[in-house]
């Protein structure tokens, strides 16, 4: 009851105001000049980005610069986790280590999730190699790749995932490669007298370059992801015995 | 009436970055603060991406329906702006990635103090400094 | 190189159907992206090649498919719907001996128990199944069996073992 007042209050004030602000404002009808650009020069016009998918052609071609600062934002946000949680070389051995028997899920959900994560990789793949062809893209895709290694630690374990290969230090270097794959398309128009991130006719099919840019963040995303799954997996125990905390 | 429609759709996200404003600035819980962030975060995406909407009706997706020139003038006519959602997209990414690191820095806070309240937080944290001197 | 095919042909399935186009361009990046799910995952998800490839086994599952979605779903709907209007219900939970080996069969049977309606699986063992059961007749492990899961196992069995 106390909170249904303020609610109420606050429902009245937008109805009242939306009835009054209703006479004087215009629905917009119109996009603005700049949006008109990009729409007309996208595929044909004298400043074609070659991308069917005007979105992915800001994303990566006009406003490329843009871009790739955020991208270095998401490097750095990712870094500042991993130093939060940063461990040196002995504790990293003790975090890979089972300490007890961990509970894992029943066999119609590990069977299931074999299925799926295959399943995952494929859809999360055609998003992000179809970029510049529908509302997809490397940042899309790759969220939906770091799907794939959150299900096997929620239905295995993250002992499983490390167990066969992919533990944080190789998820890190997946993610550098993709970065450097960024940097080093993002700076070959130089080489042919262009601009930096300018696309580039280097494929035979539709969409230059933006296939690249796509692909190498793909897996940027998804393997930042992953590491930092990686580190939230280690079950709180071990890391209170490495702080020295608790208990 | 679309007029209405229209400015109570604005009028209610503003009020929601107020509300979440609010969430960030008094809720004590650090985790409260968080959730609060992100609804305010998804908000001011979807009022940007709201910038760029048309409010004609056959309003289309900014992706060429087909590659042939004839298809240019219809489709400028109704796509929605492309530029807001662009930069949405990355802010997304961006948003995620940074609630990831506020997220871990919280894990920590309680694993190393045992608390997630800025009340207590700040009481253990004078207790901690006091201790050193 | 245990399950690279399988694994493929599971992967390029899902990446046109989501797609939802046959262009070259996909037909080309779904070969390439398919062999890099079987190599990538195919170990885990297949234990013996002979099998996962072997057509009548796919040929089974078709037509287990088609008469799971046609004729057995549609008896126990109605069935349910008679005791949603009736009221006459007996709910329990009762163990059911599973009598598959594989994973994939025990899980195709677990699942198809619990899609029907009026069934739940509940836990699963080695040898037993815990079923919610909407109108319990018998207590008894094997006349149960008989009721619940016989028809499932004769086709897991042919699908997967």
């Amino acid at each position: 009851m106390k909170k249904l007042i303020p609610i109420t209050i606050i429902i009245l004030i937008i109805f009242g105001l939306a009835y009054v602000m209703s006479g004087k404002i215009e629905p917009q009808e119109n996009v603005r000049a700049l949006g008109k650009f990009y729409l007309e020069n996208s595929y044909f016009g004298d400043y074609s980005a070659k991308s069917p998918e005007v979105v992915t052609a800001i994303l990566w071609d006009y406003r490329g610069v843009d871009t790739l600062f955020e991208t270095s934002v998401f490097f750095l946000a990712i870094i500042g986790s991993l130093t939060l949680f940063r461990l040196n070389k002995k504790q990293e051995k003790e975090a890979k280590e089972r300490i007890e028997k961990v509970e894992e899920l029943t066999l119609v959900i590990k069977t299931v999730t074999k299925v799926i994560v295959a399943m995952i990789l494929a859809v999360s793949a055609s998003i992000a190699l179809h970029g510049h062809l529908t509302p997809g893209g490397g940042f899309q895709g790759g969220s939906a790749l770091a799907v794939a290694p959150l299900l096997i630690i929620a239905a295995y374990s993250k002992y499983a995932l490390e167990k066969q290969g992919l533990d944080k230090t190789r998820a890190l270097i997946l993610r550098s490669i993709g970065l450097i794959g960024i940097a080093l398309i993002a700076l070959l128009p130089l080489t042919k007298g262009g601009f930096i991130m300018q696309n580039q006719p280097i494929f035979p099919w539709l969409g230059g370059s933006l296939i690249f840019y796509n692909f190498f963040e793909y897996l940027a995303v998804g393997a930042g992801f992953t590491a930092v799954f990686l580190l939230l997996a280690i079950p709180e125990k071990v890391f209170k015995k490495i702080l020295g905390v608790g208990e | 009436m679309i007029a209405f429609i229209w400015s109570v759709i604005i009028l209610t996200l503003i009020a929601t970055i107020m509300i979440s404003l609010y969430g960030i600035s008094r809720r004590p819980n650090l985790v409260k603060k968080l959730i609060a962030l992100t609804i305010f975060g998804d908000t001011a995406n979807l009022l940007v991406v709201l910038l760029g909407y048309r409010l004609i009706y056959p309003v289309a997706p900014p992706i060429l329906p087909s590659l042939s020139k004839e298809a240019l003038q219809t489709f400028v006519k109704t796509a929605v702006d492309p530029l807001p959602q662009a930069l949405v997209i990355t802010a997304v990414v961006i948003g995620m990635a940074v609630n990831v690191l506020i997220a871990f820095a919280i894990v920590q806070i309680h694993r190393l103090y045992g608390t997630v309240d800025t009340r207590e937080l700040s009481k253990k944290l004078i207790q901690v400094e006091g201790g050193e001197q | 190189m245990r399950g690279v095919i399988s694994t493929a042909i599971l992967a390029f399935i899902t990446y046109i159907i989501f797609t939802g186009s046959a262009k070259p361009y996909d037909l080309f990046t779904g070969l390439i992206v398919a062999v890099g799910v079987g190599i990538l995952v195919g170990k885990f998800l297949v234990r013996e090649d002979s099998k996962a490839l072997n057509p009548l086994r796919w040929i089974w599952a078709v037509i287990y498919f088609l008469k799971y979605m046609l004729i057995i779903e549609v008896k126990t709907h109605l069935d349910v719907m008679k005791r949603v209007i009736t009221g006459k219900y007996n709910a329990g939970i009762v163990r059911v001996p599973i009598n598959v080996k594989t994973d994939y069969a025990k899980t195709l049977v677990a699942n198809s128990i619990t899609n029907t309606p009026g069934t739940v699986v509940v836990d699963l063992d080695d040898k037993y199944l815990y079923v919610n059961w909407i109108d319990v007749t018998t207590e008894d492990p094997e006349a149960c069996r008989r009721e619940i899961s016989e028809e499932f196992e004769k086709f897991a069995e042919k699908i997967f073992e």
